[in-house]
């Protein structure tokens, strides 16, 4: 019994094997937003719906819980300088255990209202 | 060709295994007891199987770093990766589980086999165990990117682990390893690792070990687009708690990974003590 569960055993494994394969990751293109992106109606939420504030909650930096979330990304350079003429966004993505959890819909959204100039709207 | 050489390998392995089997038959010396507490040690397996039919289920919990020092009292209170996951030993010497983790919600289905364990007579000064697991991103689909079949969710880790007990107080393990992701945003990570692992335990009390572990991962097949990260050893050092039907580990690491594949393929951040962070791993085991 032990030796045909090791057969077993191995031919799974070989099977998984089997499957590996190369593919690089494709950012999904992200859809044009033409409109005025305001940060309480539509980046706001994104933060709850795309699961950030299960962590950045007060606890992590930064809170993006709502009504918090405007002061602490505005009052730490860090995420976003508003006092940089180019570049007010300073992170590039979530890294590691939060690797994109947000979809290219959401990440439009984010990306428009930073072009807009970060406002508080 | 890869994978020819790969089948061959497993033949050569599983022919070895009868041979073994074999040589078994005419003499059987008995194996040491219990080189380690439990199945798992830290971020790695150790080359120990609980008894046959028995069910383990561990919960694993890495907390935040210390980066934001007391104001989250030193990662406690931050960002939490877990894992919850069981195993069960339907055959001596052979474990199969199953794990769901917080980071990208992986599904990962593994099995080990301790091909032979170090005997009391020396005849076999060491134990030898293979382990590997297969990880699933279980996030939504719209979350995976332009590409998101089944195939790119897979990601593999595969494990040679050697182990010499050395009298009551102090076991340790060697190990080599080679992890695997499908896909990968080559501009930040590799597809592939290898790596090699030191870890052990020091009896200090009847049911307590001061455990560690040192994992490598190794600076080639590495992508011309990651090469501005370094790749940083994890390094734990922890406390092992044992009883008849539970073992606890606490711990600080440098991974907040849970997945060895993880760990070695994807853990970017920097060395230092404040990326650190605290962790703990609970078993219970029940018997039937």
């Amino acid at each position: 019994m032990k030796k045909s569960f090791i057969h077993i055993f191995l031919l799974t494994a070989v099977l998984f094997l089997w499957g590996c394969e190369y593919t690089a990751f494709e950012a999904e293109a992200l859809p044009e937003v033409s409109e005025e992106v305001s940060f309480a109606n539509d980046v706001e939420p994104i933060f709850n719906d795309a699961g950030c504030t299960d962590c950045h909650n007060g606890g992590q930096s930064p809170d993006l819980t709502t009504g918090n979330a405007y002061n602490s990304l505005t009052g730490n350079a860090e995420y976003i300088d508003l006092n940089s003429d180019d570049n007010i966004y300073n992170v590039a993505a979530p890294e590691n255990s939060h690797y994109k959890n947000y979809t290219a819909e959401q990440a439009a959204l984010v990306q428009a209202w930073l072009e807009q100039g970060a406002p508080n709207n | 060709m890869k994978k020819i050489l790969l089948l061959l390998s497993v033949l050569f392995l599983s022919c070895q295994f009868l041979i073994a089997q074999e040589t078994e038959k005419e003499t059987k010396p008995r194996p040491v007891r219990a080189p380690f507490e439990s199945p798992y040690l830290l971020d790695n397996q150790t080359t120990f199987i609980l008894p046959e039919k028995t069910l383990q289920m561990a919960i694993q919990h890495k907390f935040g770093t210390m980066e934001e020092g007391i104001s989250d009292l030193y990662g406690i209170y931050s960002s939490a990766n877990i894992r919850i996951g069981f195993d069960y030993v339907p055959y001596e010497n052979v474990q199969v589980g199953y794990g769901l983790t917080r980071t990208n919600m992986t599904h990962d289905f593994n099995a080990k086999w301790t091909v032979f364990e170090q005997t009391r007579d020396n005849s076999r000064p060491l134990g030898l165990a293979l382990y590997g697991n297969m990880g699933i991103d279980g996030r939504e689909k719209e979350n995976l990117g332009a590409q998101n079949a089944f195939p790119q969710r897979l990601s593999y880790f595969g494990q040679l682990i050697m182990s010499r007990k050395f009298g009551y107080r102090v076991s340790v393990q060697l190990g080599a390893s080679f992890s695997h992701f499908n896909m990968t945003d080559t501009s930040r990570f590799d597809y592939d690792r290898v790596g090699i692992h030191f870890n052990g335990r020091v009896r200090v009390a009847p049911t307590g070990n001061i455990v560690f572990n040192y994992d490598q991962p190794l600076d080639f097949l590495r992508l011309s687009g990651t090469e501005e990260y370094e790749l940083n050893p994890n390094i734990t050092i922890g406390y092992e708690i044992v009883t008849s039907t539970h073992a606890f580990h606490l711990y600080m690491g440098y991974t907040n990974h849970l997945l060895p594949q993880y760990a070695m393929v994807r853990e970017t951040k920097e060395f230092e003590l404040e990326q650190f962070n605290f962790g703990f791993t609970i078993t219970r085991l029940w018997s039937f």
